[in-house]
């Protein structure tokens, strides 16, 4: 079951996407797509927290206990995440003072959890560190994506000169609607191939 | 014998994990102390910058250290105070130019407002204490139809409606029925928000309760040494 590198990339992009394909973290995805800068940054810390803790996972791989690997996990992840938001509030306070609690809640992004059991916990660190890049960045194509959309749609902000008050997309169900065509359209895709 | 082999094992196992816990809190714990100084100056030039664009809008100028120049209030039910609410006080070459007030809005849609309310004091009349500007500074209101003060998100179109609040006083206007929103008086000075009444009216009701507040105990706040917590 070894996968080339070629394929780990083409999975994280495309066939084994997180948001479109395994369903994984789509609270974060939809709770956080609200607008474009917010779902740019918060694709990027993910992409950081899923990258380092499959790194490093797939390094300790054979000194974590098996039945206690969950627990571990969940640490290093929520290690590497409080290490991203005291980086940031260092760095840019502006912008992580904007981002509120959406930071922590990557700790709760069943993506990386789901990534780090499924591929790094059985793969060579650098494989590993490819896969968590790569899975990173297709959540973060699909976030940029649909905050994008919602944005747009909704003029809430100075992306569009349109003035309405055509709210829907902002709003939960909106998103749902979107992002269920956004999985449509991939497979419809995929289907032609 | 297999007994032994297996509490060995588990003994190992919850060994490694102790040493992973204590090692990830160690590196956050070093991450927090090489940090901890650089971010408290951020938070300050932060709180610094709001406070001083609240300010700048009507060229009310001040040269002391404001975020120094603090107390704090707690348990005042026209502030709505859930822990303490602080109050800046600026000045000019030792006079007062300016107040700011941060109440707390109970009503909102969704939960508490913040509001940061900048007062010009008139000591000779009180009532006739103008307010400069008004901030939103946290709140939890619906994206698209309650966050519409909101000018982190909406710029121009926030700041055309927070200055409606601009040069109001307790005597201007005089009647405590105007101080609400259009939909409830159409003799009102705010204007209300297509779709979404609530949060205007809360943020309107504080900004008047926090000038009540201010009338009433002014004398307090310029005496009250600075940082101090008081209950008024």
């Amino acid at each position: 079951m070894s996968k080339t590198y070629k394929s780990i990339i083409k999975d994280g992009l495309w066939y084994k996407n997180p948001g479109l394909v395994q369903f994984l973290g789509l609270c974060p995805l939809l709770a956080v797509s609200t607008s474009f800068k917010n779902g740019a940054t918060l694709g990027i810390a993910t992409i950081i927290v899923l990258t380092c803790s499959n790194l490093l996972i797939a390094i300790l791989k054979n000194i974590i206990p098996f039945y206690l690997r969950i627990p571990i996990f969940v640490l290093i992840i929520a290690g590497f995440v409080t290490l991203c938001q005291i980086t940031l509030a260092a760095v840019n306070y502006n912008l992580y003072h904007n981002l509120g609690l959406f930071l922590a809640l990557i700790t709760t992004n069943c993506a990386v959890l789901g990534r780090i059991e499924a591929f790094a916990y059985k793969n060579t660190p650098r494989k590993a560190l490819l896969d968590g890049l790569m899975q990173g960045l297709g959540f973060t194509l699909v976030l940029i994506f649909l905050g994008f959309i919602r944005e747009v749609f909704t003029s809430t902000t100075k992306l569009t000169p349109v003035d309405s008050e055509f709210l829907f997309f902002i709003l939960p169900p909106g998103a749902f609607i979107i992002l269920g065509f956004l999985i449509a359209f991939k497979n419809y895709l995929g289907q032609k191939n | 014998m297999s007994n032994l082999n297996i509490e060995h094992k588990t003994n190992k196992s919850i060994f490694i994990f102790i040493i992973i816990a204590i090692l990830t809190v160690l590196i956050v714990t070093l991450a927090y102390l090489l940090t901890k100084n650089k971010i408290e100056n951020n938070k300050d030039t932060y709180q610094r910058i709001v406070l001083d664009n609240l300010l700048k809008t009507s060229d009310i100028k001040f040269d002391n250290n404001i975020l120094d120049s603090v107390i704090y209030v707690k348990n005042n039910k026209y502030l709505h105070s859930v822990n303490y609410n602080p109050i800046f006080i600026a000045k000019k070459e030792n006079k007062i130019t300016a107040v700011i007030i941060e109440t707390i809005a109970p009503d909102g849609y969704n939960g508490n407002i913040n509001v940061l309310v900048a007062i010009s004091p008139n000591f000779i009349n009180i009532k006739e204490s103008k307010i400069i500007n008004i901030k939103i500074t946290n709140h939890e209101e619906t994206p698209g139809l309650g966050d519409k003060a909101d000018e982190d998100k909406y710029y121009d179109k926030a700041i055309n409606w927070l200055k409606l609040f601009h040069d109001k006083s307790l005597d201007n206007p005089n009647d405590h029925k105007k101080w609400t929103v259009k939909k409830d008086n159409k003799d009102a000075i705010i204007d209300s928000w297509t779709g979404a009444t609530i949060t205007p009216r809360a943020i309107t009701k504080a900004v008047y309760k926090s000038l009540i507040f201010f009338e009433k105990h002014h004398e307090k706040i310029i005496h009250t040494k600075y940082k101090q917590k008081v209950t008024l």
